[in-house]
């Protein structure tokens, strides 16, 4: 196996271990403790989120990371936004949080699962036909 | 090479969730989503419904938007890009105005 290529598996692999155990104990695979963030009655996880944030650029800041292209906003950020928040607060789940919930032994989550898994292809096939559109997912 | 590496994303994110919820005690077998989410949505065959119907949205909306609150808003707002901070602001704002109206519609 190429060096490039272990070292990819092995940063999946590491850092998905650490997003599964961080994200499982601060709490956002609750969807309780989502919608007492998105009420306001709860403000520990947006200073949680906040806290990502400012990790992450600080970790950019110190690998001195070259900064990426500047990323248009392009036609399809509003309202896939808007469809991501719709389903966000319905579901409790942003793309990894069901794995999360399942790993955690809520059974339904597999059907957010399967959700995220149908909008994904929908969503590959209408842009393929109409939008023109598709950057990928999560693919800054 | 980059079917592997995802699925390995995947997998370990479930080991490390799995991890988290045993060595807190909170791991439970259940069949629903927490007594919240039963209060504010939905029970039963209609709860799974919504499950599915929440992430069909969620997966057509992060493809669509090019990012989710990962992308767009850990990595995208860290590097101060112009697009992830749109994003982050519209779907933040949508899920507390969705949340809202959980309380007063359902």
């Amino acid at each position: 196996m190429p060096a490039t290529t272990r070292r990819i598996l092995t940063g999946n692999i590491v850092f998905g271990l650490l997003l599964g155990f961080t994200v499982a104990n601060i709490g956002f695979g609750d969807f309780g403790e989502l919608n007492r963030m998105f009420t306001f009655q709860d403000l520990r996880m947006f200073g949680a989120f906040a806290g990502g944030v400012a990790l992450a650029a600080a970790a950019f800041a110190l690998l001195r990371s070259p900064r990426p292209a500047r990323t248009p906003v392009h036609r399809g950020i509003v309202p896939g936004a808007i469809l991501f928040g719709t389903g966000w607060a319905i579901s409790g789940g942003c793309p990894a949080i069901p794995i999360i919930q399942a790993a955690s032994g809520m059974v339904p989550a597999l059907a957010t699962i399967a959700g995220v898994v149908v909008g994904m292809v929908a969503c590959r096939w209408a842009n393929s036909r109409w939008f023109g559109l598709d950057r990928g997912s999560c693919g800054l | 090479m980059p079917v592997v590496a995802n699925a390995a994303l995947l997998v370990s994110v479930f080991a490390g969730g799995l991890i988290a919820s045993l060595l807190s005690g909170r791991f439970e077998l259940r069949l629903d989503m927490g007594p919240d989410h039963a209060a504010l949505v939905a029970t039963g065959w209609k709860m799974w419904a919504v499950l599915f119907v929440g992430g069909v949205l969620v997966g057509f909306g992060t493809r669509l938007a090019g990012g989710c609150s990962s992308g767009h808003g850990l990595s995208g707002c860290s590097r101060l890009q112009p697009a992830s901070i749109v994003a982050t602001a519209v779907f933040f704002g949508t899920a507390v105005a969705v949340s809202f109206l959980l309380w007063d519609v359902l």
